[in-house]
């Protein structure tokens, strides 16, 4: 095992620099929010955005597509919404000889950027659609595996408060996110500066794209981040600490240390370090598990959120053993 | 380290005050105990520094290893891992931040906290009063020269007697006092001990001395041996006379001798509160009698199998069932015993059913 040298990251933190510089000014006062964001693209995983209507959930997914030139698509959830509106479908086609076949008719999974809007107003059938493009990156129809679009990355958004007609997302599911980020509302100085600034709330050009070829060397650049023992020890007993924790009903997964580690390398490299710290790992610990843990009823009469949880073990569980 | 001997010794401090106290305490309410093994309660307070030593040493046997500090290091310094990761290939391209000590947070506060209590415990166990405990201690054993006095009296008793034959009289006798010269002021328990088994020995012999002059006076072929010796039969006569002497059980004076012994008692002692001995013979009073115990008069319940007309105590007349058919309505005319059919059928009211049909016609009767 051999350390980054300063010479390999300091190109991919410049570009990542400008990524976030872009983001910034096209969606204002988001600064930590747009970090994990690019962290979380950094690790290859999916993101769950959770927030209230109108706060820019959209218009950051947006924003990023144009930014890192990806195929972005966007599927809005709705309760009569099909599986095979998402994977696709096959269709009796004609062929110019007079012979007819079936043949296969893409859904939108098939790109790199997936933009699921308002996830869970559709029925649990279509969401399980996505279990396998979002865990295998791949689609299995009748007998036929299909691999998506290398990177594939799944950005989905959900309203927390309308319950009416939703669906919650199964455990399952929620455990193929790397994150859960909360969209919080931004404060008036950024809300000043938005409608000053944008006619019609419209999001300024970036200036800047990040080509395929940067973002797939930030991918390998970031996968050889270094994880120290201690640290991974140290992610290990956190997730083991999860399970019979005050409060939890069940605890974080094993996929729960693969994404903690992962996205700890991913924030190290936005860092521009070539090795994983403490720091790191708390930076990511509570979107990545806030999600995943299953509280119990105790919780909710005591009025304990994920997230409460979540720091509270983040803050028992010693560095060093 | 240093922090953690001085953390050590205090836990081991805490645990040995406890300890010793337990200890003192034990020692102080049981001084059998304390006897047995030759140490003062003071001695309890050795226990102390020994804890104490054994928590230093033991603590710094847990010191912790090399990551762990390297780790608690590299968080206090925030190096992003870079300290971590010093012995890779690739490592030295990188400048570290100076590292920082890591806080190790001391629990010396919490720990002196906790000795207190434990010194207070230590104090207690030997400021309590020592008459706490002679009020729970068992009371002290009879001394030994009134047991042993006690023991040669009953033997001169059984001499007196002439009872027994005088070679195991006498070998009582030098028991007694062989015990008496093996006693040890320094050991008083043993002697004690023989001196009790000595006087449960003859304490049986005395018993056995009784019975057995109680089946000489009831047993009437002994009178009559006794009546074809004169000799024998005076001293009989005299036994009997000893006997016979005293009062009853309820401190009336005995009406006589003759016959028997404790039913001498019987007559005027009667309604005493004393049961008598436990031993004696059972005896059969009105109402239960050996010959012609009284019994309550009672009467068998009837059963279904006793005589119906017996058991009958009413009809019931009702309409003819309508449903009824066939068999059914052939074994209910059979019932009836001949009645003209398909008027009014009879039952048989069964001797359980009595409470209810009595209560029936009250209901009846009231309601009319």
């Amino acid at each position: 095992m051999t350390l980054l040298s300063p010479g390999e990251i300091e190109p991919v933190k410049a570009d990542l620099d400008r990524t976030l510089a872009a983001l910034d000014s096209m969606l204002l006062g988001r600064p930590g929010l747009h970090r994990l964001v690019l962290a979380g693209i950094l690790a290859r995983g999916h993101i769950l955005l959770e927030g209230l209507p109108g706060l820019g959930k959209t218009a950051l997914v947006t924003a990023l597509a144009k930014i890192l030139e990806l195929d972005a698509k966007r599927i809005q959830f709705t309760p009569d919404l099909m599986p095979s509106d998402i994977v696709g479908s096959h269709i009796l086609e004609a062929r110019p000889d007079g012979s007819r076949e079936m043949a296969f008719r893409p859904g939108p999974v098939f790109c790199n950027l997936l933009l699921a809007d308002e996830i869970n107003r559709a029925s649990p059938k279509t969401q399980s659609a996505l279990l396998e493009t979002m865990q295998e990156r791949s689609v299995t129809l009748m007998g036929v595996t299909r691999p998506l679009p290398d990177p594939f990355f799944v950005l989905a958004s959900q309203n927390p408060i309308e319950l009416e007609g939703t669906y919650p997302l199964p455990e399952a599911q929620t455990d193929r996110f790397l994150f859960r980020l909360h969209v919080g509302s931004p404060d008036a100085a950024t809300l000043t500066a938005i409608i000053s600034s944008r006619a019609q709330g419209k999001m300024p050009d970036p200036g800047f794209s990040l080509s395929k070829d940067a973002l797939t060397r930030a991918f390998d650049t970031a996968s050889r981040v270094v994880l120290p023992e201690a640290v991974a020890a140290w992610i290990g007993r956190l997730v083991a600490a999860t399970h019979g924790a005050e409060h939890v009903k069940y605890g974080a997964s094993p996929r729960a240390a693969i994404a903690l580690a992962e996205s700890a390398r991913a924030f190290a490299l936005l860092d521009g370090r070539p090795s994983v710290g403490f720091d790191d790992v708390r930076a990511v610990a509570i979107p990545v598990l806030n999600h995943r843990l299953v509280l119990d009823y105790r919780a909710s009469l005591d009025g304990v959120a994920s997230d409460d949880v979540a720091q509270r073990i983040l803050d028992s569980v010693p560095v060093a053993e | 380290m240093r922090a953690l001997a001085s953390e050590g010794a205090l836990e081991g401090g805490s645990a040995g005050c406890l300890a010793a106290a337990a200890a003192a305490l034990s020692m102080r309410a049981l001084p059998q105990l304390a006897a047995g093994l030759r140490v003062s309660p003071l001695c309890a307070l050795a226990l102390v520094p020994a804890a104490a030593l054994a928590g230093a040493l033991f603590a710094l046997r847990r010191t912790p290893s090399r990551g762990a500090c390297a780790a608690l290091t590299e968080d206090a310094t925030h190096a992003g891992g870079l300290l971590l990761v010093e012995g890779l290939p690739g490592a030295d391209a990188w400048e570290r931040p100076e590292p920082v000590a890591a806080e190790v947070p001391s629990r010396l506060r919490g720990l002196l906290l906790g000795l207190i209590p434990a010194i207070a415990a230590l104090a207690a166990a030997f400021a309590v009063p020592a008459s706490w405990f002679a009020e729970a201690a068992p009371s002290d054993p009879r001394p030994f020269p009134d047991i042993t006095a006690d023991i040669r009296n009953e033997i001169d008793e059984i001499r007196e007697e002439e009872t027994l034959e005088p070679e195991t009289i006498e070998e009582l006798a030098e028991e007694l006092e062989r015990i008496e010269a093996a006693a040890n002021p320094a050991e008083p328990g043993a002697a004690l001990d023989a001196a009790e088994r000595l006087r449960e020995k003859v304490a049986a012999l005395l018993e056995m001395n009784s019975e057995a002059m109680k089946r000489v006076v009831k047993d009437p072929n002994a009178l009559a041996r006794m009546a074809s010796d004169p000799e024998a039969a005076d001293e009989f006569r005299k036994m009997l006379g000893d006997s016979c002497a005293g009062s009853c059980p309820n401190g009336e004076e005995r009406p006589g001798c003759e016959g028997e012994d404790e039913r001498q008692c019987d007559g005027a002692g009667s309604g005493s509160p004393e049961r008598g001995r436990g031993d004696a013979e059972m005896s059969w009073t009105d109402p239960s009698e050996m010959d012609g115990a009284r019994f309550e008069d009672g009467a068998r319940e009837l059963t279904p199998r006793d005589n119906a007309e017996e058991g009958k105590v009413g009809e019931s007349i009702s309409p003819e069932d309508p449903t009824a058919h066939g068999a059914s309505s052939a074994r209910s005319q059979a019932a009836i015993g001949g009645r003209s059919a398909g008027t009014s059928v009879n039952r048989t009211v069964a001797p359980r059913h009595r409470g209810t049909v009595k209560r029936f016609f009250e209901t009846e009767r009231k309601q009319q």
